[in-house]
C-alpha cells in the first residue's frame, strides 16, 4: 500500500465519532472521491499489521471495527508536517 | 470436445493456432479488412437443441438486421422472494415502482441479440471489431458452445488466423455479457484496445477493454473493469448480471420498497448514513418529506443491489470471509452504480452523517 492510500484511509478513521468497518470506510472514502484503491478490507488488515489501526470486536459490528492507534495518528501528524 | 452449433466437434486445444476449423473457415470472407466491421456469424446465433437459450431464441429470424434501439419494458419487482426465486439468466430487471407483478412477469423480454448488435456497432478509426457470444450452462458446467476459457482459446485461434492473413496480430479479450454468456472481442487497431459503440454495452465493454492488462497480455485478469461513471474497479462477470441503463424516472417510493431496502441493508453492519437515508425514505413514503434525487438514487440503488446479491445467491447474509464479503459487495455495488450512472456521492443526502 502506498503512503497516499494509507493517509487517505487513516484520515477517515481518525474521526472517532463513528464506528468504522470495511463497509462504512469504503463508502466514506468513495464519497470523498477516493475509489479504486483496492479491497478496503484487505488494506485495513495491512494497516492493522503495521500497527496503524486495531480491529476491535463490537456488538453492533460482528466482524469488528477499525480504530486508529496512536501510531496511526502519529503517521498523520508526521505527514502533515 | 465441444459441440458447435453446426454439429462440428472442436476441442479447445485444437482451436489454438488452428482457427481454420469450421465455423471459422467462413469468417475471412466476411471480414472487411478496410475498416472496423462488426461481424456476426449465423452459426453463433442458433440455439443448440440441448440448451435452448431464451437470449438467442429470436436471433435466427431477424439476423442480420441492423441494430435497433432496445425498447424492452422494465417490469416491476416488489418483493424479495421474487429475487430469490428468479433464475440466474436471463437477468431479472427490477424497477422499484410498487405494484403486484408476478414472478414470471419480472423476466424481461430477451433482448440479448439486439444488445449485441448495439454492442458491436463500429466505432470509427478501428480496423476490426469482432464480437461473438459464447454460451454455457452454469448449472451443469457443460458448455453448449464454450466456457470463458474456451472462448479465449477460440479467440487465440482466430487471432492467429488473422495474423497469418494480415500480418497483424489482433488484440482480443473475452468479456462477460450476461451471467452465463461471454463475448469475445477482437481488434486489429487501436492501441488502447477496442472501442465499441452501442446502447447497453457501451458503459461496460469499453471500460473493460480499456483496463490495462486486458487483451493479449491479460495478466490483469480478463474479467476486470473499472466502472465508467463510478470509477470503481469491479468484476462485471461476478456482479449478478450485466450493467444496464436504468433510470429513477417514474419511481415511487413505497413502504414495500423501503422494506426491501431495509432487508438488504440489514446484512451489513450498522452504518449511520444508511439509517439516515432509510429514515428519510419512510418520511417520504408517509408524505412528510419531499423526495430529492439523492433519495431516489439511494432507494433504487439499494433495491437493485439486493437484486444483484440475490442473483449471486445471496438474498440474505454475506460470505463469512471478509475479503470475499468486500468483493461481493464491491462488484454488486459498482455494477449498480453503473446501472444508474452514479457516483457514490450521489447516493447520500448532503445532510447524511459523513
Amino acid at each position: 500500500m502506498n503512503e497516499t492510500t494509507k493517509r487517505q484511509m487513516l484520515e477517515v478513521l481518525a474521526d472517532d465519532r463513528r464506528k468504522w468497518n470495511w463497509y462504512s470506510l469504503d463508502i466514506a472514502l468513495a464519497i470523498k472521491g477516493i475509489v479504486g484503491i483496492g479491497n478496503i478490507a484487505r488494506l485495513a488488515s495491512e494497516l492493522a499489521a503495521e500497527g496503524l489501526i486495531v480491529e476491535r470486536p463490537s456488538e453492533t459490528h460482528p466482524k469488528g471495527t477499525y480504530v486508529i492507534t496512536e501510531k496511526g495518528r502519529d503517521f498523520l501528524l508526521r505527514k502533515a508536517d | 470436445m465441444d459441440d458447435l452449433s453446426d454439429g462440428t466437434h472442436v476441442s479447445s486445444d485444437a482451436l489454438d493456432g488452428q482457427a481454420a476449423t469450421p465455423p471459422f473457415a467462413s469468417w475471412p470472407s466476411i471480414v472487411d479488412p478496410q475498416r472496423l466491421v462488426p461481424i456476426w456469424h449465423p452459426d453463433f446465433w442458433t440455439p443448440t437443441p440441448e440448451t435452448p437459450s431464451a437470449g438467442f431464441a429470436d436471433a435466427g429470424s431477424d439476423f442480420p438486421s441492423l441494430p435497433k434501439p432496445i425498447s424492452a419494458p422494465i417490469p416491476t419487482v416488489t418483493n424479495a422472494s421474487q429475487f430469490a426465486d428468479a433464475p440466474a439468466a436471463p437477468p431479472v430487471n427490477a424497477s422499484p415502482t410498487g405494484g403486484a407483478a408476478s414472478a414470471a412477469a419480472t423476466l424481461r423480454e430477451p433482448t440479448f441479440p439486439d444488445q449485441l448488435r448495439q454492442a458491436v456497432e463500429p466505432e470509427p478509426g478501428f480496423d476490426y471489431g469482432i464480437l461473438w457470444p459464447v454460451k454455457y450452462d452454469k448449472a451443469t458446467d457443460k458448455p453448449s458452445f464454450g466456457t470463458p476459457e474456451i472462448a479465449r482459446s477460440m479467440a487465440r485461434g482466430f487471432a492467429s488466423l488473422l495474423d497469418r492473413m494480415t500480418g497483424n496480430a489482433p488484440d482480443f479479450n473475452a468479456v462477460p455479457i450476461s451471467p452465463d454468456e461471454v463475448g469475445v472481442v477482437m481488434a486489429l487497431a487501436g492501441a488502447g484496445g477496442v472501442k465499441i459503440g452501442g446502447a447497453v454495452a457501451d458503459e461496460t465493454l469499453p471500460s473493460i477493454l480499456d483496463r490495462p492488462g486486458t487483451g493479449n497480455d491479460a495478466a490483469g485478469g480478463i474479467f476486470g473493469a473499472r466502472g465508467q461513471t463510478s470509477g470503481r474497479p469491479f468484476d462485471p462477470a461476478n456482479a449478478g448480471g450485466p450493467v444496464e441503463r436504468l433510470s429513477t424516472d417514474g419511481v415511487k417510493i413505497t413502504d414495500d420498497g423501503i422494506d426491501l431496502v431495509e432487508q438488504h441493508l440489514s446484512r451489513f453492519e450498522r452504518h449511520d448514513a444508511n439509517e439516515f437515508m432509510v429514515s428519510r425514505l419512510r418520511q417520504i413514503a408517509n408524505g412528510e418529506l419531499e423526495a430529492t434525487p439523492y433519495d431516489f438514487n439511494f432507494y433504487t440503488h439499494e433495491i437493485r443491489e439486493l437484486q444483484r446479491y440475490s442473483n449471486l445467491g445471496w438474498p440474505r447474509g454475506q460470505p463469512a470471509d471478509l475479503d470475499v464479503r468486500h468483493e461481493l459487495w464491491n462488484n454488486a455495488h459498482t455494477a449498480t452504480l453503473e446501472d444508474y450512472g452514479l457516483k457514490d456521492g450521489q447516493l447520500y443526502h448532503p445532510d447524511a452523517p459523513k
